[in-house]
């Protein structure tokens, strides 16, 4: 057997308009675990999609068990043994586990399906690999770490040499990352190699035996997990030394501006209390699936809430809630899925930025040009978009860049208090920085930010003061400077604590 | 939606004695041309697709049989079938391409389909300004509506072998399956190696035999066809399918609940003359309210246990 | 929405109009060759106002599919106005009512249906929103027409001997002069509809909402769009578009109302606008394109027919193939200037091996 299972040398794709990988090289050894960094648009993914047979490379080759292959198709790369497990699972939500595990390779008593025996195979699989749910229950009924486990038993029920994890964590909690964990080390212990995708250092420290770091459709190079740290990792992320990531700034907190009080929705979240002053940057944050994003939905009337009450300015706000009106109260959303909730793709910065203030930029009835143009220049200025012009669409931006285009729409709209939902998320290393003194300043000129986010340091050094979130309730609340990152932790797995906040009245009545 | 059914069968049962007794044949009868079809249509919206076609290739198959017949083309009854199956593929494959391979919206495609066959009929070469009408069918044709086995109309029989088929093959063959891998996730199936486009056009094409044989069963039913004879039928069909709870979205949808839903608008269909005097003009009425309210009922039912559900994870 | 240069921007409306022109020539050609003159501007004109009934449902239904909506009702709730109003009209005119004014009430009351129906579909649209737009509005179509048969049974009402109804009959067989010209009324009143809604969609914020919602409704609502009531307020708009198509309708079906009228009007509404350049799947259209396919439609069908002496039934065949192909085109230009920057692509890789495009 050669020394490396895999190895693929010179690796070149080219799409319309981008060279997506140049002259990649990267090699794989059995029962290891090779992680893959780099920022979005570095080439990971398209690299993956080289190895699994969904694209064909323009140059190079793929050498496996030291014979050439050609990986024409998908089902070409599983035959190799090579599987892939995405960061949104790539199943049919609609069929069952059973079959989304055997899809392709069922088991068959002459041209029919035996539907009996694939469900009792898939369950055995399901159990070998820790499982506690049925092979007959439909995937669209799991969770998202449930179906990365499904993913998992497809893989191994397709005897895998070579499991391809492409941001396995992304979207599960910390415990069900140490699970994930344990799986992928018994499974390197079994001889299987393993290609991990990440953004998270904690993934590539605490699983990975080799790093390769991507930049710009290049590999920069491959080191041992105990030849380097994280800065070194950034720095050959990035290019650069990166200067002060987290800038500093002096908090002028001013009056109370947004208070939620006792809100809850059955199922979802309960009695959750926040407030937010002028000049403050609250962090909210907990495990994905706390219940965050659903609160911040509730407050702007997406979906209703079966309780509570909403302050701003200290005016209660009563009657229906809908986007429309919470705008006009002075409140901006930055929603978590940009994509879906926040942008129109196809549609210029211009008419983005214009949409929210529609009815403003009029001349009597008519729409004025110049009116919209004037403010989404001004934007663009203000915000350093990085685009041609103002009719650039956002789906030709970098994910930073359609960020900066959102948080356009709020201030055009002259929020005073922003909301924003994993502001940083999808977003590479250099906006990143911007987006945060940005955010600075925005407080510095007295506006309220409320932010949610999952990435740790983000909210220890941005926040001046952190509410925690378990299982829709805010289990913690202090000020960032006397916590640590073991205290938020703790705060967010906590399930048996629970804050009640102290209504007006109450503390009125707890004063005298 | 089993359970709307039995609740209206019941209801009916008691307004008017002896309902079910009188009527489950006539039941099953009325609603086999619409199942057929509603068979079809399941695979087709099972890729996500859907066919607003069909009544209108049944239209076209029927006439075009009709007019062989009546020209002596054709003589025996499994000519017929054979032929209406034919056109009626043809017409879906049609439909199939141009969706899958050209990207049309399929709804776009089936009205231009519709357009087109209802455009042929009165063609010259088929039937110019006349119609198909007793006369010019043979008469081992006419009788085979009439017979009969083990008390049954054979007309059943062929239904239920239609579904049978089309149901084993979407549950327990490898190409079926593929059709809900299609609906479900376009792209994963394809990542598979799922041949979206081809799995598409098969769809649509036994979708377009499933309409051309309902033609043979119309004809013989009828004993004639016209133009626009069964204009408005892709509305049931599509209906029949929405009540089984089968997903416009594609992806999720089973026989079984097509059948319900068939016959739950056969039901419906067959007990509203019983139940009001003014039969005719009431039946189009109600027919409309109650698949309006039918269809809305299920989302409410959907929504209610969903709900029940989220409760249930929250307890827990 | 790029606006990259006019021809780019309207390329669409630039193709509709070629196509016009190939029809026409191909008709004069036709036409001198018979060394007659049926096919001259003034006779097309005179010749259109059968192919205008649905066109106001066309511009109704452009609403509709802007915001990537359909509504296959408006067939069935342009016969149920008509039924309203006759039915209303003559059991006010038979308890003893003046005609004028019972005529208005009755033409009220048919706008009012119109709107009512639109309201109707946009509430259960924006109540179910796990059903589309499709299915509600089948379900409705049925229900629609159910009213119907319930108000008029089998029957047909006939008001041919009333003086007042045979207003509607003027409405729809009226013509203006203009030079040696005589424009149908109906053509004058589609464009005076077209011209308003042409500035609401094109230069009105109004407009704007609308295909923000077709282009991504989510992302509209949270940008501070109130998609529900917009998308409300547009199916009551479309209602009273089909409500005014019913009107004409009476006049044209010379002052008679039947519970089976109108069948399948949904389908020339919708192909218009689709070929019009309103794609189904919402965000884009121009209503200068619904114009011109309108147009396009009337003097296809009066060409084909007149000229070439063709039957209805293969007029049709020629719409249901020219609409196929209309919504063919695009794909396939796109495809092959797919196809050439790929292969520009990778010449210029074989070119420079290792440097970047």
């Amino acid at each position: 057997m050669a020394e490396h299972l895999l190895e693929m040398n010179h690796i070149t794709k080219v799409f319309p308009g981008t060279k997506a990988l140049d002259n990649v090289s990267f090699n794989l050894k059995a029962g290891e675990i090779h992680a893959i960094i780099g920022e979005n648009g570095a080439g990971k993914s398209t690299f993956i999609q080289v190895l699994t047979g969904v694209f064909q490379p323009d140059g190079g080759e793929i050498i496996l068990d030291g014979k050439k292959v050609v990986m024409s198709n998908p089902v070409v790369a599983e035959k190799h043994g090579i599987s892939a497990i995405y960061q949104h699972p790539a199943s049919y939500p609609d069929l069952s586990v059973a079959e989304n595990i055997y899809i392709g390779h069922e088991f068959k008593t002459g041209p029919f399906v035996n539907w009996a025996k694939t469900n009792r195979e898939a369950q055995k699989t399901l159990d070998s690999a820790g499982a506690n749910f049925q092979a007959t229950a439909p995937v669209s009924s799991l969770s998202v770490a449930q179906q990365q486990l499904v993913e998992i038993a497809k893989a191994l029920s397709q005897n895998a040499r070579i499991l391809i994890m492409d941001e396995p964590t992304a979207a599960l909690s910390r415990r069900e990352s140490e699970e994930l964990y344990e799986i992928a080390k018994n499974l390197r212990d079994k001889g299987v190699a393993i290609i991990l995708i990440s953004h998270r250092f904690e993934d590539i420290f605490g699983l990975a035996d080799r790093v390769t770091v991507f930049r710009d459709a290049h590999s920069i190079g491959t080191w041992d997990i105990h030849e380097v740290d994280e800065p070194t990792l950034v720095r050959h992320m990035v290019g650069h030394e990166i200067g002060d990531y987290f800038p500093a700034r002096e908090p002028k907190i001013g009056k109370e501006v947004l208070r939620i009080e006792n809100m809850s929705r059955e199922g979802y979240f309960r009695n959750v209390c926040l407030n937010v002053h002028a000049g403050e940057i609250v962090g909210v944050t907990g495990l994905v699936g706390a219940g965050r994003t659903e609160v911040i939905e509730a407050l702007f009337g997406v979906t209703g809430a079966d309780s509570g009450k909403v302050f701003i300015d200290g005016k209660e706000i009563t009657g229906k809630r809908s986007p429309r009106r919470m705008m006009d109260l002075g409140l901006g959303w930055l929603p978590e899925d940009r994509a879906r909730q926040g942008l129109h793709l196809r549609w210029g910065i211009k008419q983005n930025i214009s949409l929210p203030i529609i009815d403003e930029c009029r001349n009597g009835l008519f729409i004025a040009d110049e009116k919209e143009r004037a403010i989404s220049e001004e934007m663009k200025d203000l915000l350093s978009i990085k685009a041609p012009s103002v009719e650039t669409t956002p789906n030709e931006l970098s994910g930073g860049n359609q960020q900066k285009v959102v948080i356009g729409k709020l201030l055009a709209a002259k929020s005073k208090i922003l909301i924003l939902d994993e502001p940083t998320k999808g977003v590479d290393v250099g906006s990143k920085a911007q987006i945060y003194r940005l955010m600075n300043d925005l407080v510095s000129q007295g506006k309220g930010i409320l932010m949610i986010s999952s990435e740790m340091p983000e909210v220890m050094n941005m926040s001046d003061r952190i509410y925690v979130v378990c299982e829709g309730r805010i289990t913690m609340e202090a000020p960032a400077k006397q916590l640590s990152q073991e205290d938020i932790l703790k705060a967010a797995m906590n399930t048996d604590s629970e804050r009640r906040c102290e209504s007006e009245s109450e503390k009125k009545s707890a004063d005298s | 939606m089993a359970v709307i059914l039995v609740l209206l069968i019941i209801v009916v049962c008691i307004e008017i004695p002896g309902y079910f007794e009188n009527n489950y044949i006539n039941i099953l009868k009325n609603s086999s041309l619409n199942l057929v079809m509603a068979a079809g249509m399941l695979c087709v919206l099972l890729v996500g697709s859907i066919d607003i076609s069909v009544a209108a290739v049944l239209e076209l198959s029927a006439a075009v049989a009709g007019v062989l017949m009546r020209d002596g083309h054709i003589q025996s009854v499994g000519m017929m079938f054979a032929v209406g199956i034919l056109i009626g593929a043809l017409a879906g494959f049609l439909t199939g391409v141009l969706t899958s391979y050209g990207r049309i919206l399929p709804i776009i495609v089936t009205l231009g389909m519709t357009y087109v066959c209802r455009a042929l009929i009165p063609m010259d070469f088929i039937l110019g300004m006349d119609k198909i009408a007793r006369i010019d069918l043979t008469d081992s044709f006419k009788d085979f509506i009439l017979q009969k086995f083990l008390g049954l109309p054979l007309i059943i029989y062929i239904t239920l072998a239609v579904v049978l088929l089309i149901g084993i093959f979407l549950k327990y063959t490898k190409t079926g399956r593929s059709l809900y891998a299609v609906g479900s996730n376009v792209k994963a199936a394809a990542m598979r190696g799922v041949n979206v486009n081809l799995t598409k056009v098969l769809a649509h094409t036994i979708c377009g035999a499933t309409a051309g044989m309902a033609g043979i069963m119309r004809l013989a039913e009828y004993n004639a066809i016209e133009k626009g004879a069964c204009n408005g039928g892709e509305m049931y069909v599509i209906a029949a399918c929405v009540l089984g709870g089968v997903s416009v979205m594609g992806g999720y949808g089973k026989m079984i609940g097509v059948v319900i839903g068939a016959a739950l608008i056969a039901t419906i269909d067959s007990a509203i003359p019983q139940l009001f005097i003014d039969a005719t003009m009431m039946k189009e009425f109600f027919k409309g309210i109650l698949i309006l309210a039918a269809i809305l009922l299920n989302v409410l039912f959907q929504r209610a246990s969903n709900k029940r559900m989220k409760m249930k994870e929250s307890a827990k | 929405m790029k606006r990259k240069s006019p021809l780019k921007a309207y390329s669409w409306e630039f193709m509709l109009v070629g196509l016009l022109v190939v029809l026409w020539i191909i008709f004069e050609i036709k036409d001198s060759s018979r060394g007659r003159d049926v096919f001259n501007f003034a006779r097309m004109m005179s010749g259109m106002s059968v192919y205008m009934l649905y066109s106001f449902m066309a511009l109704g239904m452009a609403l509709i599919l802007g915001m990537g909506d359909i509504d296959i009702s408006v067939g069935a709730s342009a016969t149920l106005s008509a039924a309203v109003m006759g039915v209303l009209y003559r059991s006010m005119t038979s308890g003893g009512m003046a005609n004028g004014p019972a005529f208005a009430i009755a033409i009220l009351a048919c706008l009012a249906t119109g709107c009512l129906c639109g309201f109707l579909n946009g509430f259960l649209i924006t109540r179910f929103r796990e059903l589309f737009p499709m299915i509600v509005t089948l379900g409705t179509m049925l229900f629609f027409r159910g009213f119907c048969y319930l108000f008029l049974g089998g029957e047909t009402l006939k008001f041919e001997n009333d003086a007042t109804w045979a207003l509607l009959k003027k409405l729809y067989n009226g013509s203006i002069e203009i030079g040696s010209v005589s424009f149908p009324t109906i053509i004058l009143w589609f464009l005076g509809f077209a011209a308003v809604f042409y500035i609401f969609l094109h230069k009105m914020s109004g407009g704007r909402k609308l295909f923000a919602i077709g282009e991504n409704r989510i992302s509209s609502r949270c940008s501070g769009v109130n998609v529900d009531r917009f998308e409300l307020l547009m199916f009551v708009v479309c209602g009273f578009m089909a409500a005014v198509s019913a009107l004409f309708y009476i006049g044209c079906a010379s002052a008679t109302v039947r519970a089976d009228a109108m069948q399948g009007y949904e389908m020339y509404a919708i192909a218009v606008a689709v070929l019009g350049g309103f794609s189904t799947s919402g965000g884009k259209g121009n209503i200068i394109g619904v114009v011109l396919s309108v147009l396009i439609f009337g003097v296809m069908k009066k060409g084909l027919g007149t000229l070439f002496g063709f039957s209805d039934s293969t007029v049709n065949l020629a719409v249901g193939i020219v609409l196929i192909l209309a919504s063919l085109l695009p794909n396939i230009v796109q495809y092959i200037s797919h196809k050439k920057q790929l292969k520009k692509q990778q010449t210029d890789i074989q070119a420079f091996p290792s440097g970047k495009p």
